[in-house]
C-alpha cells in the first residue's frame, strides 16, 4: 500500500504538529489519569489507538455508504459504534490477557470517554475515505501515546524513582537525603507536566501552531 | 412520516440490532475463557499467599500447584464445616455483609471459604478470604497463617481500584511481603489483627509484631486494610479458636 503526499500528511502530522493533547487538547483528562506508571499509559496508548483506528474506519465507511449516517442522530450513531468498540476490547482482554485486563480495570471503560475518538470521528472520519480515516486514527493514536509515555516516564521516575516498575533512582541517592516527588504521583503533577510539553513543543516546532 | 424520519429510525434501529448482537456474541462465545481466567487468578493468589508461587507463574504452574497443595472448605459462623460448596466460587462480599457486631443475630447467613495447605498429609497452614472497603473500590484477597494459626505466612489481593502509585501499591510485593512473620493474636490470646501503621511500622502505638508500614499517600486505602483484615478475622474467629485448641481440622 503506497501513500500519496496528502496521506502522508494525515499520519504524521498528529504525532507532532497537530498532536491531539497538545495542539487540538482532545483527550487531556485521560493524560491526567493513567501517567503515573508508564506500562498503564503504553498499554492505555494501545488501546486507544485500536479503538480509534477502528472507529474512524467503521465511521467513515458508514458515512460514505448509500445516504450515509442521518444528521439528526449522528452523534448518537458514533457514540454507539465507539461504546460497542470499547466493549469488546475489554472483553477480548479479559478473555485473553487477564493480567492487564486487572490493571487497567476501570480506564478501559474510560476510552468510551475519550475525547479523541469522537473528535476525531467528527472532524476527520465523517468526511473523509476510509483509507484515510484509519491513517488519521493511527496517526492521532501515535500522537496521544507519545505525549502519554513522555508525562507518564517522567512522573514514574520522578514520583517513584522505577522506570516501566525497575528502580532508576540508586539507593544512594536516597541515603544523601534524595526523595521522590509526591506531586508527580497525584494528578496536579501531569497537569504541571502537560503544560511543560506544550512550552517545549511550541519552542522547538512553532512552524505550525498558532 | 416524511422519508428523512423513517430513514432515521430504520437507520437506529439496524445501528442498534449490529451492536448488541455483536456484543452478545462476544460475550456468550469469551465467557468460559473469562470464568476459566477468573478462576485461575483467584487460585494464583491462593498460592501467592501460601508463598508457593510468585505473580509470574503461569497458569498450567498454578493450577498443578494448587491441586497438589490447596484443598479448600466453608465454614459458617460458628466454625463448623458445610458440605457441598465450593469456597473458590463463594462470594464473602454476599455472604458476609453482617458487621461483626452483628453476627450473633445474621449467624446462619454468613458462609466463609478456607482453604487448608497440606504438604506430606499435614496441614502446613491455612488462608482465608478477606473483603473490605478502600477510597475507591472493594478490596478482595487472602491472608494465609502458618499452621500455628497465627503467624502471618502471606497475604495477597486479587481484586482492588486504588489509585495506581498510591493506594494500588497494596497489590505490590513490597508492600504485601512486610505482612509475612507478623502475629494476629497477642500474648495474652486475644484476637488483635494486623495493624497498617500511617508512616513507619516502628513509629507507630501498636506493637511491632501487629503492625507494618504504611504507605503515604494512601492512609484512606490502609486504614481500609487495616479495617478488611480486623473485620474479617473476626468472622473467622470461632474457627480459629477452635483451630487452635485443636479441635476443628
Amino acid at each position: 500500500m503506497s501513500l500519496s503526499k496528502k496521506e502522508m500528511e494525515v499520519l504524521v502530522d498528529p504525532l507532532i504538529f497537530n498532536n491531539p493533547i497538545s495542539i487540538q487538547a482532545l483527550g487531556v483528562c485521560s493524560a491526567l489519569a493513567v501517567t503515573v506508571q508508564l506500562k498503564q499509559a503504553i498499554v492505555m496508548s494501545l488501546s486507544v489507538t485500536v479503538v480509534l483506528v477502528f472507529s474512524s474506519f467503521f465511521l467513515s465507511m458508514m458515512a460514505n455508504t448509500g445516504k450515509g449516517i442521518p444528521n439528526k442522530i449522528r452523534m448518537i450513531v458514533e457514540l454507539c459504534v465507539i461504546a460497542s468498540l470499547v466493549i469488546l476490547v475489554d472483553q477480548v482482554l479479559k478473555a485473553f490477557q487477564y493480567d492487564l485486563y486487572k490493571q487497567l480495570s476501570v480506564f478501559v471503560g474510560l476510552i468510551i470517554t475519550n475525547c479523541i475518538i469522537m473528535g476525531r470521528a467528527e472532524a476527520f472520519a465523517l468526511g473523509n475515505t476510509p483509507k484515510a480515516s484509519i491513517l488519521d486514527g493511527i496517526g492521532n493514536g501515535g500522537g496521544y501515546a507519545i505525549v502519554l509515555c513522555t508525562v507518564a516516564g517522567f512522573r514514574e521516575v520522578l514520583g517513584s524513582g522505577k522506570l516501566l516498575g525497575f528502580k532508576v533512582v540508586p539507593e544512594a541517592l536516597y541515603n544523601v537525603g534524595y526523595e521522590n516527588c509526591g506531586l508527580m504521583v497525584l494528578a496536579p503533577g501531569a497537569f504541571v507536566l502537560i503544560g511543560l510539553f506544550i512550552w517545549a513543543q511550541n519552542t522547538l516546532f512553532p512552524a505550525k501552531t498558532k | 412520516m416524511n422519508k428523512d424520519t423513517i430513514y432515521t429510525f430504520t437507520y437506529a434501529i439496524v445501528v442498534c440490532l449490529v451492536c448488541s448482537l455483536l456484543l452478545s456474541i462476544a460475550a456468550i462465545a469469551l465467557k468460559p475463557l473469562q470464568e476459566e481466567n477468573v478462576k485461575l487468578d483467584k487460585q494464583k493468589n491462593i498460592l501467592k499467599a501460601f508463598a508457593l508461587v510468585d505473580a509470574s507463574a503461569d497458569a498450567n504452574v498454578v493450577a498443578q500447584k494448587y491441586k497438589t497443595y490447596v484443598q479448600g472448605f466453608v465454614i459458617d459462623q460458628k466454625g463448623n464445616i458445610v458440605d457441598g460448596l465450593t469456597p473458590e466460587t463463594l462470594d464473602i462480599v454476599k455472604t458476609c455483609s453482617v458487621h461483626p457486631n452483628d453476627i450473633a443475630k445474621n449467624a446462619k447467613d454468613c458462609l466463609l471459604p478456607v482453604f487448608k495447605k497440606i504438604e506430606d498429609g499435614k496441614i502446613t497452614g491455612l488462608a482465608f478470604g478477606i473483603s473490605g472497603q478502600g477510597l475507591w473500590s472493594r478490596l478482595l484477597g487472602y491472608l494465609a497463617l502458618k499452621s500455628d494459626a497465627n503467624t502471618v505466612e502471606g497475604l495477597s489481593f486479587y481484586s482492588q481500584a486504588e489509585t495506581a502509585g498510591l493506594g494500588g501499591e497494596i497489590a505490590e510485593e513490597w508492600f504485601q511481603k512486610n505482612f509475612i512473620g507478623k502475629k494476629i493474636y497477642n500474648t495474652s490470646n486475644e484476637l488483635v489483627s494486623v495493624v497498617v501503621a500511617k508512616g513507619e511500622a516502628k513509629n507507630a502505638s501498636t506493637p511491632l509484631e501487629h503492625t507494618v508500614d504504611g504507605i503515604s499517600g494512601a492512609t484512606i486505602t490502609a486504614n481500609g486494610v487495616t479495617d478488611l483484615l480486623e473485620t474479617t478475622l473476626r468472622f473467622y474467629q470461632p474457627f480459629l479458636n477452635k483451630f487452635r485448641n485443636g479441635g476443628n481440622s
